[in-house]
């Protein structure tokens, strides 16, 4: 008798829903963040069509607003996999120069990333996308099926959603719609980040503890990224260890205070912590209950 | 249990090192909230700490707020979430939630328990190893107990918890537990269930939940927590059945690696070990297992793996292979049980698509034995079947599938019906066994084929399927055409409901179910005709798109020849030749297409001729100048 | 209550114990409490240790003593001394306290800072050694005496009352000079600082040397500019994660 651990089973499953979409959808992608979810269910694709490369290229929705070292680690990671990397930026929002500080978060997130996506998946014709959300990441996820259908115009009917039974995913779409699959839907944070660590995966450097530039924004320590941070009149940055819990816009992330550098302290911080990882992104504390919204609206 | 906090502290890598081995349990909770299933779930989150301090903190003041514990902590707030969720019409049919120990992580479907409660049900219980049954000790076996109990000896649940909860509002009384212990087992005895623990609890208290309870030193057994961490798993359970592996996907990056692709269903297999794939029978030996961190010396159900074979045999997506002794068997008709999912009702007749395991494939009802009463268990005669409908059905396959029985394997023997049309997930069937006649009915093989009849014939044979509203001029329009085919010297014969409604088909009436079954007839007997190379003209209002896509899947390419006849309701119901829409709309004719019935119009057909636009012998001409375009025709 | 809360935000027992000046036994004991009956379960008892010690300053002095590091030090100082404050209490309050008990009191209220051993990283083979002999030897070589070579920071304390950040700085022997913020300092309160230590250099008659840690100056364009214009006056800054304290 052999016993598979809690982490081969959550893999086996995620490897499972990732081979039936390559199998019965004609024109799939995966939406990478570049966070360490990404960096899971990438690892995942890797091992699900071994030893091709996963059919399918890499999608990054870029809002030109993700911290420096993401993009660093973006480039050298598509480089080293030798999987397609398709970087699509809303070129309106380009043009009308959206950003978080002049139009607030709620719209730049609208334009730069529910558009863009929408925009991306229209421009490649798209049929099925891979996201990395789970259901432990908030409440109205965990009712989230595995293969969620949206419209042609993208739109999420919360009320038309198929039962998912066994193992058998239903991928059959009517004309224009499209399928967003969330493999890794059961993992919790701490089985990613327990994954992260068995298997020796590499993530974006900002999860770790280090000395960094930030300043204070009602409440949440944004870090100084770029020069197109603007600073109130005789504010200087200052230097605190501090990491990212999540990771996203940097103007929109908030940091936490902490000395974790390593995995295993990450793991040790995540487990005496007690507030919810999404609490670092300003986007959920715009509305509540606004989440729901978006989805139906488009946002992954 | 829980993440030991002093360990995490002190010693993080030996925490981790810990739980790098934890198993994977999935289970269901049934029951109702007023039985305290969320109060369970609640304290299984909250005591295996995975809660927020926020979340804590808001159900700490919701608590004194509106906690019906006296201002104690109520931990049924932390799951009753859905309650709004379903007033905003959000279909829920399962939410799932996420605990651990340093034994297992547990993931917990959990449904509500109201409307929709057996697809629901089904649904949450379809991935589950156990089922905890919720039962109030005040009030003891309910109609709701039998129907969950019910519901899971269906879904082939292994392993079933009665948790009799709210011991503490009986004085914590051993003879009010063995009695409900005693009344569970007689019932559970007609339904065949086995493995069933009772435990005697408090959720509310904690009682037996987490620890022993210090209130009733009469019992011996395990704690629900105690359960949960040491229930054997299906996967594990599986390991000891026959290997299964239905293949998802074929991996061929080079011409010197074809890779197997798929899920173990169940078994274990070895490099060396010889398979056998089905339902063609080939067989093979296993080479390597191939995993991008090096090859396997075995693996077992459960895992997700890549098989490389000896030799140069065809597999394709939706095979099964297995080991050699033991295989799959095969077959295309089968006993199942169904329930039905979606509003719109199971009709015989029409044909679904059937996904299982890794095939999909199209599936007719041929019969439906008989219906399941879920509060009663009765059975009653049925000829369709509504939304959480169960029922005995058989089910009739286009082709033969690998399958096993579902008590032996769910992952071959459990699977989903879509809806053509919709896509739609609209039921859900567990196969019992396959039917004789598929192993012995094999079909005729004749010499004289159809290609040679039509020959004989000089003639392409096909179905000029006309449909539309009654009245819009279908028998006029068929019977010209017939005259002009026939004229030109070709073979043909007109079917409508003349000649079929007086003979082959006057059992039927005009519900739904009797229209499905008429043009499942006509279909069948022009498919004959067509056979016979014959050009058949078949002139019926045929109201359903997935009718008449069942006809044409019937034919080959080409043969079927879908003309619409379409005129406006306003236009027919003006004309009205034989005074029906008239009776109809007096209500003296039920199920009338375009009155109380649907008429759905095709899509896409193959002729699009406007009667309103056009007289009949336009409107023939039309059809022959298509058929010849087609070179149906010279 | 403190301590528990540190510790839900994720710091370990040795990081809270830092921030709360509670020794660990104490702070696991009050987690574990917290662990097993939710927050009415944690003991709230008066900082500081149980036995009589007489470095339970008066809440009234500590209050005083508050209110002072959070304005201007005295005139010519680059910061609050222990001296300082001594003389403050003494002056204003009329309490005696000895530099030593407010030296006590600092390292109560997690304000205390220890000065960098930076001479000792001369020789070092690491990352700190090289950064010591490439950017700040050179800086210090050219000076005069030690009292040109000054040293300081800005960090933020977790304390009770709520965040406090404070400019430290280290004079001759490790001396300790500091002030508070309620809020990060902004650039006029940097240069106030610095502006101070230019006026010692003037009695000196030689430059200044500052190595600094824990804020980005050059993002700061009133920092900056002021820097271009000071002749007498060198920054150093400190990289990011030098650990120097460790």
């Amino acid at each position: 008798m052999t016993s598979l651990t809690h982490l081969q089973r959550l893999e086996a499953e995620s490897i499972q829903i990732m081979r039936e979409v390559v199998a019965e959808t004609e024109n799939p992608v995966m939406l990478y963040s570049v966070g360490k979810d990404s960096a899971v269910m990438l690892h995942l694709a890797r091992k699900a069509f071994a030893p091709s490369p996963p059919p399918f290229p890499l999608l990054h929705v870029d809002t030109r607003w993700k911290f420096r070292a993401m993009y660093e680690f973006r480039d050298n990671m598509a480089d080293e996999i030798g999987m397609d990397l398709l970087v699509h930026i809303n070129p309106e929002g380009v043009e009308k120069d959206i950003n978080p500080f002049t139009h607030g978060s709620a719209i730049h997130t609208d334009i730069m990333k529910t558009e863009g996506l929408k925009q991306a998946l229209d421009k490649y014709g798209f049929d099925a996308a891979f996201g990395g959300a789970r259901r432990d990441e908030e409440k109205s996820r965990a009712k989230e099926r595995i293969f969620s259908f949206r419209t042609a115009q993208h739109r999420w009917d919360p009320k038309n959603q198929r039962p998912e039974l066994w193992k058998l995913y239903n991928t059959r779409k009517n004309g224009k719609e499209s399928i967003r699959v969330f493999p890794i839907s059961n993992w919790t944070e701490l089985d990613i980040w327990q994954y992260i660590y068995l298997q020796n995966i590499p993530i974006v450097p900002l999860y770790y503890a280090a000395e960094r530039p930030v300043v204070e924004r009602d409440g949440a320590l944004i870090m100084v990224d770029d020069e197109r941070m603007p600073l109130e009149p005789g504010e200087v940055p200052m230097m605190r260890k501090v990491r990212f819990r999540t990771l996203g816009c940097y103007p929109l992330t908030g940091a936490v205070e902490s000395e974790a550098d390593t995995l295993p302290a990450i793991i040790q911080e995540m487990l005496l912590t007690k507030t919810s990882e999404r609490q670092g992104r300003v986007i959920d504390s715009d509305s509540a209950a606004s989440m729901e919204k978006k989805k139906q609206e488009g946002y992954f | 249990m829980s993440h030991s906090s002093d360990l995490i502290a002190e010693d993080i890598e030996g925490y981790l090192k810990a739980h790098e081995h934890k198993g994977l349990l999935r289970f269901i909770t049934c029951g109702s909230v007023d039985d305290g299933k969320s109060t369970l779930i609640g304290r299984l989150l909250f005591e295996s700490k995975l809660l927020f301090e926020d979340q804590l903190a808001a159900i700490e003041a919701d608590s004194k707020k509106y906690g019906t514990q006296g201002g104690e902590m109520d931990f049924a707030l932390l799951v009753d979430g859905l309650a709004a969720e379903r007033e905003q019409g959000i279909t829920i049919d399962v939410a799932y939630r996420f605990f651990s120990t340093e034994k297992r992580k547990f993931i917990v479907a959990d449904t509500p328990g109201h409307e929709q409660y057996t697809r629901n049900m089904v649904t949450g219980a379809s991935t589950a190893d156990a089922a905890i049954l919720m039962v109030d000790a005040r009030h003891g076996i309910l109609t709701q107990t039998r129907r969950h109990s019910f519901l899971m000896s269906l879904m082939g649940m292994r392993h079933l918890v009665v948790a009799i909860n709210k011991m503490d509002l009986v004085d914590y009384s051993k003879a009010r537990f063995d009695q409900i212990v005693e009344e569970y087992r007689a019932f559970a005895k007609q339904l065949g269930l086995e493995n069933i623990t009772f435990i005697p609890m408090s959720a509310l208290k904690g009682d037996n939940v987490i620890e022993h309870s210090a209130k009733m030193p009469w019992y011996h057994g395990t704690t629900l927590l105690g359960y949960l961490e040491t229930v054997e798993l299906d996967a594990e359970h599986l390991q000891r059945s026959h290997f299964r592996m239905p293949v998802q996907w074929v991996n061929r990056p080079n011409l010197d690696f074809r890779g197997f692709t798929g899920m173990v269903s169940s078994g274990v297999v070895r490099p060396g070990d010889q398979i056998r794939v089905q339902p063609s029978g080939n067989t093979s030996t296993v080479s390597r297992i191939y995993t991008l961190d090096g090859d396997l010396e075995e693996a077992v159900a459960g895992q997700s793996i890549t098989l490389l074979l000896d030799d140069e045999i065809d597999i394709s997506r939706g095979d099964v292979i297995s080991g050699v002794d033991q295989p799959a068997h095969t077959a295309d008709q089968f006993e199942t049980t169904l329930v039905w999912m979606h509003e719109a009702p199971l009709l015989p007749g029409r044909p679904y698509l059937m996904k299982l395991g890794t095939q999909t494939v199209s599936a007719t009802v041929t019969d439906i034995k008989y219906q399941v009463n879920v509060n009663t268990l009765e059975h009653t005669a049925s000829k369709q079947l509504d939304l959480n409908g169960i029922g005995i059905c058989t089910l009739s396959l286009n082709r033969a599938v690998a399958f096993d029985a579902y008590k032996d394997n769910h992952d071959t023997g459990g699977f989903i019906l879509i809806d053509r049309m919709t896509n739609n997930t609209v039921g859900a069937g567990m196969l019992h066994f396959a039917l004789r006649r598929s192993q012995n009915i094999h079909m005729q093989h004749v010499d004289i084929d159809k290609q040679a009849r039509a020959l004989a014939k000089s003639q392409k044979p096909a179905v000029l399927w006309f449909t539309g509203l009654s009245g819009a001029g279908k028998s006029t329009i068929a019977n010209l055409v017939e005259k002009k085919l026939f004229a030109h010297g070709q073979h043909t014969y007109l079917l409508d409901g003349d000649n079929v409604r007086h003979g082959l088909n006057r059992d039927l009436g005009f519900t739904d179910a009797d229209r499905v079954e008429n043009v499942r007839r006509v279909a069948e007997t022009a498919k004959l005709m067509v056979d016979a190379g014959l050009i058949v003209m078949s002139a019926f209002i045929s109201p359903f798109r997935s009718e008449r896509q069942l006809a044409r899947d019937l034919l080959e390419a080409g043969e079927f020849i879908e003309i619409f006849v379409d005129a406006p309701l306003d236009v027919v119901e003006a004309r009205d030749p034989k005074g029906l829409y008239k009776k109809a709309r007096r209500g003296e004719l039920k199920n009338f297409t375009g009155i109380d019935s649907t008429y759905e119009a095709p899509e896409a057909p193959d002729v699009h001729l406007k009667t309103s636009e056009m007289d009949a012998e336009e409107a023939a001409d039309a059809v022959i100048a298509a058929l010849r375009e087609r070179g149906m025709i010279s | 209550m403190q301590a528990v809360k540190l510790r839900l935000d994720g710091l370990t027992v040795p990081l809270v114990s830092q921030q709360t000046g509670l020794s660990a036994p104490t702070i696991s004991a009050a987690w574990k409490a917290f662990r097993e009956g939710g927050w009415a379960a944690v003991p709230v008892r008066p900082r500081g240790r149980l036995k009589g010690q007489a470095n339970v300053l008066d809440s009234a002095i500590q209050q005083w003593l508050w209110e002072a590091l959070y304005t201007q030090p005295p005139a010519g100082k680059p910061g609050w001394s222990s001296a300082d404050l001594a003389a403050f209490l003494r002056d204003e309050h009329g309490v005696e306290l000895t530099q030593r008990g407010i030296e006590h009191w600092w390292e109560n209220q997690g304000l205390k800072h220890e000065p960098w051993p930076l001479s000792t990283l001369a020789k070092q083979r690491s990352q700190r050694g090289r950064w010591y002999r490439q950017a700040v030897a050179p800086q210090f070589d050219r000076l005069g005496g030690a009292d040109q070579r000054w040293q300081g920071g800005v960090r933020r304390v977790a304390h009770p009352q709520g965040s406090v950040y404070q400019l430290y700085l280290h004079g001759l022997r490790g001396r300790l000079w500091m002030r508070c913020f309620k809020r990060p300092p902004l650039a006029d309160d940097y240069l106030a600082v610095m502006q101070t230590l230019i006026g010692k250099s003037e009695e000196n008659k030689g430059p200044i040397a500052l190595v600094f840690h824990g804020a980005w100056l050059s993002a700061s364009p009133e920092v900056t500019a002021w820097l271009t214009q000071q002749t007498m006056f060198w920054l150093v800054p400190v990289p990011a994660d030098m650990g120097l304290a460790s």
